[in-house]
């Protein structure tokens, strides 16, 4: 299997992808280059037998073995893992093996910012937030911060979905000392075609699925042709979930939406309640992509808080700590303003 | 709006010379009635002018706001007036009562009489006979008007409020009302309990509505449909199945207790000499 390390046209050092200028920069000679070049320098490496190394050894499809291409070290990663670093000379490297033939990804984004930036993005996230504690915010308190690539399947649909539902008008009116209701019984149906664009369901089952589907969604102008040299710098995982393991989620969402949708065209009555809707399939196709997340780690009181960050939009998810003094200060100032107005509007009464 | 206001400026200047000016009976801007309608109802609402002193004045149009300020302008040189709004949007119409108050304030149609007029013009407001409406409101409207045993003189209907611009001429009615209270304030432990709870009970749903927006992992639609899906409606179907009416007695309403010194909409002070109006009750249809 192949192990790539990407390294620098100019010095020969390790290089890695800089999020913020969407290039490739060296570290040591600061030399930046193109997606392109770097795949092109790579492309003839390989053909004249240079700059990759075969793995030494699998441990039952289990565990890859391989020696680092810049300093000759052994290191070992997981079965899913596709991009990691050396963990002696932290040498980014892809095991570009691992992602061929069915296993390529067809679409990748890359990420759109770097590691200082993603903690500064959280901070500002967590800042606004009044009731957690003041002590969060300190930056010794990021315990590890890790870009990963996740494998998730991109589904566009297009469908053909028919809802029934029954809805009803209510009219009133007085007269004289008389109060008029008036109630009028519809039935509603609505057919439309439905296009779908990327529905998004994280392909990797060892991470938590809600933790990987929070961060989205990330915009679909963003996804570019897949090429190995984006993993260069940073982790990346490979799928282990198939389509076909998927299909009824998809459908299932679909479904949801497509009722949504249609419910949202029976406008004018006083309510309506859905009946049920048919989805009929007509192209469904499977895009499979590598989607940028930072996976942030905090440390609070012994209790370890890990955060997800779109890598694209900067969107978080994850629990954020209370104040329990805040909650009691608000818990204090909400009953007093209460009931200090109470007293005032039943003596004034 | 636009229509109202310029209606409002035409009703200001043709104010200027309105003691020389004809009084007008119908503001048709709603299209209800045709002209051969509007003549009758004119014709109509002349007679009664000439014969009982009453001004019917007929006002349509596409939202209708507050009229109490209007009044003046429409009555012009009439001393008193029975109006009729008919608001197209809202399907609604209203009665107001106006009176030029010279020694006394006094408004000759009662109560009762007025829920005799909505009531009466009600069914052909509902069938679209707006003209049929019309002739029957200066009809009824003369009715009450000429008849004196209703006479319920400074009582606009169901409700007197004091006016601190009207003071001259202003006579207090004979019986009581219960209208005008004194302020004591009366402290006990009550006062601070109940408040105490409901206080305590706010605190607590605050901090459970915080708690658990913060334990909360994701924020915001994973999916925006409106941004990645696009529908593309080839069938609409809306079929009437069945109607059904519930018919409900209003129950009366308690007395109203105001303050000693709050104005309200019974009178509005229209100059030293100016009387007042008073909205009498609407009806929708």
């Amino acid at each position: 299997m192949a192990v790539v390390a990407y390294k620098c046209p100019g010095c020969g050092a390790g290089i890695a992808f800089d999020s913020e200028k969407q290039l490739f920069r060296c570290e040591y000679c600061l030399s930046e280059y193109t997606e392109a070049e770097i795949a092109a320098q790579t492309s003839e490496e390989e053909t004249a037998g240079e700059g990759t190394a075969a793995a030494d050894e699998t441990f039952g499809d289990e565990v890859l073995s391989y020696s680092c291409t810049n300093c000759g070290a052994e290191v070992f990663a997981d079965k899913d893992t596709v991009a990691d670093f050396c963990y002696y000379c932290h040498n980014p490297v892809v095991a570009g093996g691992r992602l061929t033939g069915q296993l390529r990804p067809h679409k990748i984004i890359p990420f759109a910012y770097d590691k200082a930036a993603a903690e500064q993005k959280f901070l500002a996230f967590a800042r606004k937030k009044w009731f957690v504690p003041r002590d969060f915010f300190a930056e010794k308190q990021v315990e590890k911060i890790r870009g990963v690539y996740y494998p998730f399947w991109l589904t566009d649909a297009d469908i053909t979905a028919g809802s029934s539902a029954k809805a009803e008008k209510v009219r009133t009116w007085r007269a004289g000392k008389n109060m008029y209701t008036e109630t009028s019984h519809y039935r509603l149906y609505r057919k439309g075609n439905i296009h779908f664009e990327d529905i998004t369901t994280g392909a990797y089952d060892k991470e938590d699925k809600s933790m990987l589907e929070g961060i989205l969604p990330y915009p679909s102008d963003a996804l570019k042709d897949f090429s190995m040299t984006y993993l260069s710098g940073f982790l990346g995982k490979k799928r282990n979930v198939e389509k076909e393991e998927v299909l009824d989620e998809v459908k299932n969402r679909i479904s949801n939406y497509s009722t949504t949708l249609l419910r949202d065209t029976m406008r004018g009555y006083t309510a309506v309640h859905p009946q049920g809707t048919q989805v009929e399939m007509r192209k469904v196709l499977w895009d499979y992509a590598l989607l940028p997340i930072w996976i942030l780690t905090y440390n609070k009181g012994g209790k370890i808080y890990t955060y997800a960050m779109n890598g694209h939009t900067g969107k978080v998810y994850g629990e954020l700590p209370i104040s329990g003094k805040k909650l009691f200060l608000l818990f204090f100032a909400v009953a007093l303003g209460v009931t200090l107005l109470g007293t005032i509007g039943g003596l004034l009464l | 709006m636009r229509r109202s206001l310029l209606i409002w400026l035409c009703v200001c200047l043709l104010t200027v010379s309105a003691f020389a000016a004809d009084l007008g009976y119908v503001y048709d801007d709603a299209d209800l009635y045709t002209d051969e309608e509007e003549t009758k109802i004119i014709a109509a609402a002349e007679a009664v002018y000439s014969e009982s002193g009453l001004l019917c004045v007929i006002v349509t149009d596409n939202g209708i706001g507050d009229m109490l300020d209007m009044l003046p302008t429409y009555a012009g040189s009439a001393v008193d007036m029975a109006l009729l709004t008919i608001d197209m949007s809202a399907r609604q119409f209203d009665l107001y009562q106006y009176n030029a108050v010279k020694g006394e304030g006094a408004f000759r149609i009662s109560s009762s009489e007025t829920d005799t007029i909505l009531d009466g013009i009600l069914p052909d407001m509902a069938d679209g006979n707006y003209a049929d409406a019309a002739l029957l409101f200066v009809q009824l409207a003369e009715e009450s008007f000429t008849n004196t045993e209703a006479f319920d003189p400074a009582v606009p209907g169901d409700g007197y409020e004091y006016n601190e611009y009207y003071t001259p001429e202003y006579m207090a009615p004979e019986h009581d009302y219960p209208y005008v209270t004194e302020y004591e304030p009366a402290f006990s432990i009550g006062t601070v309990l109940f408040p105490l709870l409901v206080g305590l009970f706010a605190g607590g749903i605050a901090v459970l509505c915080v708690w658990g927006s913060y334990k909360k992992k994701v924020h915001g639609a994973t999916y925006p449909l409106g941004q990645y899906a696009k529908l593309d409606l080839i069938d609409a179907k809306d079929t009437f199945i069945t109607k059904n009416v519930v018919v409900t007695r209003i129950a009366d309403d308690p007395p109203h207790h105001h303050g000693g010194s709050r104005g309200g909409g019974g009178f509005h002070g229209g100059g030293g000499s100016r009387g007042g109006g008073a909205r009498m009750g609407g009806r929708s249809f």
